[in-house]
C-alpha cells in the first residue's frame, strides 16, 4: 500500500504545480491559457536533455524554467491583447504546434521516440527508499511553489492582477500597463509548469511527445475549477480531489470485465468531460467575480 | 490521448495489490521464478503480443507441472504495453520496481523496447524482445538486452536481394516515424546498392495526417519499381489508399506484421494482388519448433507462427540459465549462463523434457530453437531465416526461403 | 545530340508546373473538407458567438454513423451516408442544444469550456465503442481519372462537387430565404432581433441543424478519401479555426474563401518546408491573421 501512496501523492504533488500556474493565469488574471502543457513540455524536455548531457539536476530545471518564460513571452507578446476566446484558440494551436516541433525535430528531441534512461537526481540519500526520497524533492518543491504564489496574489501586483481581470479598461484608465502585467503572469505560470515539467520527466524516466496532448492541459483546468478558480488552497485540493474521484474509476473494470487499459482512460477522459461541463455550470466564479460576462474582454482591439 | 498519470498509478495499485499479498506469504515468494510479460495486449501489435503471452502461459505451465525450475515455480506478471512507449516505460517501473521481476520478455515495438530497455539494464535484469531496430543491436545494455528476432538491418539485405532476384532496379521507401522505420530507411539504401540498385526517394511519415497524398508524389517522382514499406498494418492500408488513389506504379513489398490479413481486407483482395511479404521463418525442424506447435495448438487450435516460436524460445533460454546457474535467479547470473545453455558447443536439445534433466547432469546443452538456432552473438542478436510470398488472392503465397547464411549483404 | 540547356530547363519548369498542378489539385481536395467544417463554425460562432471547440467532432460523428451502417451493417455505401448524416443529426443536434443552449450560462469563456468538455466526451464515447484503430468504409479502392499532372479518383471528384453544392446551398439559404436573413440578423445583433419579434430559438435550432450536415457530410468525405479515426475532427480544429477566422467569423462565405487560402497554401508550402510541418501553416496563418487583421481577410462580424 505505501508504494502505492508514494506513487500517488508524487503525481499528485507534480499536477498541484501545474493547476497552480494555471489558477495564476485564469484565476488571478483571467486570461483563458488552453495551452499550458506547452510549458510543462518545455520544462520536461529541457530537463531530460540538458541532465542527458551531463548538466546538474538544477541548471537543468532553471533552463527549462526560463525556456518557459521565454515562450510565455512569444506568445504573450502576440496574442494577448486578443479577446479572450481567440486567445484560447491561440494557445490551444500554440501547444499543438510546440507538441509537432517536439515529434518531427528529430535530431534534437529524437521525435517519436522519445527520450529514455533519463536519470533521477539524488537517488541515493542513506536509508531513504528512492521513490521516496523523489517524493520528498517533489513536496519540497509544492511547497515553495505555494507560498510564491500566495504571495503574489496577495501582493500588491496580485491585486493589480485582480483588477485587470475584472475590469481591463477601468486597469488601463488608472495607468496600469495592462499588457506587462499579463505578461508578468504568463511567464509566473509558465515558470511553475515547467518545474512540474522537469519533476515529471526524472519520474517516469522518459519524454515522448504524445505525453504532451491538450488532454494535460484540460486535466489542468478541471483541477482548478473543482478548487474554485481564484484559490491556491483551491489548486491544491481541487487537484487532490480530482485525483480521488479519478482513481474510483478504475474499479470498474472489476465491474465491467470488457474494460481494458485504454478503454478504461477513454471512461476517464468522458468523465472529464463531464465534470468540466457540470462545473462551469454549477461554479459561479468563472468570468470573474460572479458575474458572467457577455462582452469579451478586449485591450485597444 | 492518454492519461498517463492515471494509468500509472492504477499499475502501481495494482502491483501494490500482488505484493501485499506476496508480503502475507513471504517464503513463498523467494521461491518462485518471477517473469515479466511486458507485450502488447492493445494497439497495433495487439495480435503478436496476445499470441505471445498465451505462449508464455502455455510453457511455463509445463515446465511447472514438470517441477519447475530448480524446484522454483515460474510465476507470470503480465502487462500490457498498448504498442506504446509511455505505456510500456509504466509497465516496465510497476514490474521491476513492484513484482520485482527477474526478467522481462516480450516487448514488440522497437520504441517499447528502447524505453524499457535502461529500466532493466538500471535492475540489472535481462531482457528478451522481439524487435526489429538496429539499434538494439550496439545499444549500451551492459549485455542484458537480447533479441530473437531480426534487425531491420538484416531485413533490409533480404528485401535487396529479394528486390534484385526479381529484377527490380530502383526503390522508393515509404517509413512510418518510430525506430522500425528509421531503422529500415537507414539500412537498406547501401544494401539495395551493394546489388545494383538505387533507392530514388522517400518518405518518414507520421501516422493521423490528414493527407500523404503530396509526401507521396513526391517521393515516387522517380518512378520506382518497387515501394519498400515500413510501417504498421493501419497505417499501413492509409498510406496504400493514398497511393493507390494517386495511381502511380511499382510493386509493394515489406513485412508480414503489416500485410496481414487485416491489411488484405482493409484494401481489398484484388489491390493486394501481388504484394510482396517478408517475414521471419520459423526452424521448423527444431524439436523446439515441434514441441511449441504441439503445445499451442492443442490450447489454441491454431500452428504456432514465428512471434509464437520466438516467446517459446524466450522463456526456454532464460529457464534454462536459471537452471543451469543452480537455481540462482539473480539478473547477471542469469545473464552469465544465457550464452552457455544456447551457444555450441553441446547437447542440442529443444524441449524442456530433454534439456532439463542434461543441465541437472552437468551437461553443456546448446539449445535450439523453434524460431531460430539462437546462438547469440556478442550484441545479443539471434540469426533468422526468412520467408518470401507474395499475396495471390488474398493469401500469402510462399515464394522462397531464404537462409540467414545466404544474405552476403548484411 | 543530347538535351540542351534549354531542354533541360524547360523540362524542370514543366515538371515544376506539374507539381503546382497536382498540389493544386490536392490542396482544393484539402480545401473542400476544411470548408465544409469552417462554414459551419463561422455561422454559430457568428450567430451562437462563441468558440465551439468541439465543432470538427460533429465530422467526426458523420464518419462513423455512416461506418456503422457501411462496415458493420454492410449497407452499400450510399445509403450509409444519408443514414449516417441522418444519424449524425440525430445526436450532434441535441448535443449542442442541450449543451450551448439550455444550459444556464452565458459568456464566451463558459460556453468555450463546455464545448472542450463535449469535445471530450463525443471523442472518448466513440472511442469507446468503435475502439482506437484507423478503420475504412467498405468500400474498394479507386483508381484516378489522369488529365495530364492531375490525378482525382471519383471519390475525389465527388468530394469537390458536394463541397461547392452544399455550400452553395448555404449561400442561398442565407441570402434567399427568411431564415437566412433573421440569421444574419441575429449575428449582426441579436438583442434587436429578438424585441424585433423573430423566433431566435427556432432559428438557433436550424442553425446547429445545418452546422452538424455540413459538418458531417464533410467527415463522410474525410473518411472515403483518408481514414476514420476518433480524433479525425479534433485534429482539425486549428486548421478548420483558421479557415474562419481568415474569412472573417459570422461570415461563411469568408469560411469558404478562408478554407481555400489555408487548403492551398498549406500543399504549396510542401514545395519548400518539410512535409510534416504542414499542419504549422494554419495555425501561423491564424495567428498572423489575429495580430494583423482580426476581422478576417474578407471582414466579417
Amino acid at each position: 500500500m505505501t508504494e502505492y501512496l508514494v506513487a500517488l501523492a508524487t503525481i499528485v504533488g507534480i499536477q498541484i504545480l501545474l493547476t497552480l500556474g494555471l489558477t495564476l493565469h485564469y484565476g488571478t488574471t483571467g486570461l483563458v491559457n488552453f495551452g499550458h502543457v506547452a510549458f510543462y513540455a518545455l520544462g520536461a524536455y529541457a530537463s531530460a536533455l540538458l541532465t542527458l548531457a551531463g548538466a546538474p539536476f538544477l541548471v537543468a530545471m532553471a533552463v527549462g524554467v526560463v525556456l518557459a518564460v521565454l515562450a510565455s513571452a512569444l506568445v504573450g507578446v502576440a496574442t494577448l491583447r486578443l479577446r479572450e476566446d481567440y486567445f484560447a484558440i491561440l494557445t490551444l494551436g500554440f501547444s499543438e504546434l510546440l507538441r509537432l516541433l517536439l515529434l518531427n525535430a528529430r535530431d534534437l528531441t529524437r521525435g517519436a521516440l522519445g527520450i529514455p534512461g533519463i536519470p533521477r537526481p539524488w537517488t541515493h540519500l542513506p536509508g531513504v527508499p528512492d521513490h521516496v526520497a523523489y517524493l520528498g524533492l517533489v513536496l519540497i518543491a509544492v511547497v515553495v511553489a505555494f507560498v510564491l504564489s500566495a504571495v503574489l496574489t496577495r501582493s500588491p501586483l496580485g491585486r493589480t492582477l485582480r483588477a485587470i481581470r475584472d475590469d481591463d479598461q477601468a486597469a488601463m484608465a488608472l495607468g496600469k500597463d495592462v499588457l506587462r502585467f499579463r505578461l508578468t503572469s504568463l511567464a509566473w505560470g509558465a515558470g511553475l509548469a515547467a518545474v512540474a515539467g522537469s519533476l515529471w520527466a526524472h519520474y517516469v524516466t522518459y519524454v515522448v511527445p504524445d505525453q504532451f496532448t491538450p488532454e494535460i492541459t484540460f486535466y489542468t483546468w478541471m483541477a482548478m475549477i473543482i478548487g474554485g478558480p481564484g484559490s491556491m488552497r483551491g489548486a491544491v485540493w481541487g487537484t487532490a480531489i480530482l485525483m480521488v474521484v479519478l482513481e474510483g474509476t478504475r474499479f470498474a473494470k472489476d465491474v465491467i470485465p470488457m474494460l481494458d487499459a485504454p478503454r478504461l482512460a477513454a471512461l476517464r477522459q468522458i468523465v472529464i468531460g463531464l465534470g468540466l461541463i457540470v462545473m462551469t455550470v454549477y461554479v459561479r466564479k468563472l468570468g470573474g467575480r460572479g458575474r458572467p460576462r457577455t462582452a469579451p474582454a478586449t485591450v485597444g482591439a | 490521448m492518454r492519461l498517463n498519470r492515471r494509468q500509472f498509478l492504477a499499475t502501481s495499485l495494482a502491483g501494490s495489490a500482488v505484493a501485499l499479498a506476496g508480503r502475507r506469504v513471504a517464503h513463498a515468494q523467494a521461491e518462485t521464478l518471477r517473469i515479466g510479460v511486458l507485450t502488447p495486449l492493445t494497439g497495433g501489435g495487439a495480435v503478436y503480443g496476445t499470441t505471445m503471452s498465451r505462449m508464455y502461459t502455455l510453457l511455463a505451465e509445463e515446465i511447472n507441472k514438470a517441477g519447475g525450475v530448480a524446484g522454483k515455480q515460474i510465476q507470470l506478471f503480465t502487462e500490457d504495453d498498448q504498442t506504446n512507449p509511455d505505456a510500456g516505460v509504466r509497465g516496465a517501473r510497476k514490474l521491476v520496481d513492484v513484482n520485482k521481476v527477474h526478467a522481462i520478455l516480450g516487448t514488440w515495438s522497437s520504441a517499447v523496447t528502447l524505453a524499457v530497455a535502461p529500466i532493466a539494464v538500471q535492475a540489472r535484469i535481462p531482457q528478451f524482445c522481439v524487435s526489429s531496430s538496429p539499434v538494439i543491436s550496439t545499444f549500451k545494455d551492459d549485455d542484458f538486452l537480447y533479441r530473437t528476432a531480426y534487425s531491420q538491418a538484416v531485413i533490409a539485405s533480404v528485401y535487396a536481394t529479394t528486390a534484385q532476384k526479381l529484377g527490380f532496379k530502383t526503390a522508393a521507401l515509404l517509413i512510418l516515424n518510430n525506430p522500425y522505420g528509421i531503422g529500415l530507411g537507414d539500412s537498406f539504401p547501401d544494401r539495395f546498392a551493394k546489388v545494383g540498385g538505387q533507392v530514388t526517394g522517400k518518405v518518414i511519415y507520421n501516422p493521423n495526417q490528414s493527407s500523404y497524398r503530396s509526401e507521396i508524389q513526391q517521393a515516387l517522382a522517380g518512378k520506382p519499381d518497387v515501394i519498400l514499406f515500413g510501417g504498421y498494418t493501419p497505417d499501413g492500408i492509409q498510406v496504400f489508399k493514398e497511393w493507390f488513389q494517386l495511381g502511380l506504379g511499382g510493386t509493394w513489398m515489406g513485412p508480414g506484421f503489416a500485410f496481414d490479413q487485416k491489411f488484405v481486407q482493409g484494401i481489398g483482395a484484388q489491390a493486394a494482388e501481388g504484394i510482396i511479404v517478408v517475414e521471419g521463418a520459423p526452424n521448423l525442424q527444431s524439436s523446439a519448433y515441434k514441441n511449441a506447435d504441439k503445445l499451442f495448438r492443442a490450447a489454441h487450435k491454431e500452428e504456432a507462427d514465428f512471434f509464437a516460436a520466438m516467446a517459446y524460445d524466450h522463456l526456454m533460454v532464460v529457464a534454462l540459465s536459471v537452471l543451469a546457474a543452480k537455481g540462482d535467479t539473480a539478473g547477471d547470473a542469469i545473464k552469465a549462463n544465457i550464452r552457455k545453455v544456447t551457444n555450441p558447443p553441446g547437447k542440442v536439445v529443444g524441449s524442456w523434457a530433454e534439456a532439463a534433466p542434461a543441465v541437472r547432469a552437468g551437461e553443456k546443452i546448446n539449445y535450439e530453437g523453434a524460431s531460430s538456432a539462437i546462438d547469440f552473438d556478442d550484441n545479443g542478436d539471434a540469426k533468422t531465416d526468412f520467408g518470401v510470398y507474395r499475396i495471390k488472392a488474398g493469401k500469402w503465397a510462399l515464394d522462397r526461403v531464404i537462409k540467414f547464411g545466404e544474405l552476403q549483404t548484411s | 545530340m543530347g538535351a540542351g540547356p534549354r531542354d533541360q530547363v524547360r523540362g524542370a519548369a514543366d515538371q515544376l508546373i506539374g507539381e503546382l498542378v497536382h498540389l493544386t489539385v490536392t490542396g482544393l481536395l484539402v480545401a473542400s473538407l476544411l470548408a465544409l467544417g469552417a462554414v459551419g463554425l463561422s455561422l454559430t460562432f457568428g450567430v451562437a458567438r462563441f468558440a465551439n471547440v468541439a465543432h470538427p467532432d460533429f465530422m467526426m460523428l458523420g464518419a462513423y454513423a455512416t461506418f456503422a451502417f457501411n462496415a458493420l451493417a454492410g449497407l452499400p455505401f450510399g445509403w450509409s451516408a444519408l443514414l449516417g448524416i441522418a444519424g449524425a443529426l440525430l445526436v450532434g443536434v441535441p448535443v449542442a442544444r442541450l449543451a450551448y443552449d439550455k444550459l444556464p450560462v452565458t459568456g464566451t469563456v463558459q460556453l468555450l469550456v463546455i464545448s472542450i468538455g463535449v469535445s471530450f466526451i463525443l471523442r472518448h464515447a466513440v472511442l469507446l465503442v468503435f475502439g482506437s484503430s484507423l478503420l475504412q468504409f467498405a468500400v474498394p479502392l479507386q483508381r484516378p481519372y489522369v488529365w495530364g499532372p492531375v490525378r482525382l479518383t471519383v471519390y475525389q471528384i465527388l468530394t469537390l462537387v458536394v463541397a461547392a453544392v452544399l455550400v452553395l446551398g448555404v449561400h442561398l439559404l442565407l441570402s434567399r430565404t427568411r431564415l437566412g436573413r433573421t440569421l444574419r440578423a441575429i449575428s449582426d445583433n441579436p438583442v434587436l432581433t429578438e424585441i424585433a419579434g423573430a423566433d431566435v430559438s427556432r432559428a438557433r435550432l436550424a442553425m446547429w441543424t445545418i452546422a452538424v450536415l455540413l459538418a458531417s457530410a464533410g467527415g463522410i468525405l474525410f473518411g472515403l478519401n483518408l481514414v476514420i479515426q476518433p480524433n479525425m475532427g479534433w485534429d482539425l480544429v486549428i486548421p478548420i479555426f483558421a479557415a474562419a477566422i481568415l474569412g472573417g467569423i459570422g461570415n461563411p462565405y469568408g469560411a469558404l474563401g478562408g478554407a481555400l487560402v489555408i487548403g492551398l497554401v498549406q500543399e504549396w508550402s510542401t514545395l519548400v518546408i518539410p512535409a510534416a510541418y504542414k499542419e504549422a501553416i494554419a495555425f501561423t496563418a491564424m495567428a498572423l491573421c489575429l495580430m494583423f487583421r482580426p476581422r478576417g481577410l474578407w471582414g466579417g462580424a
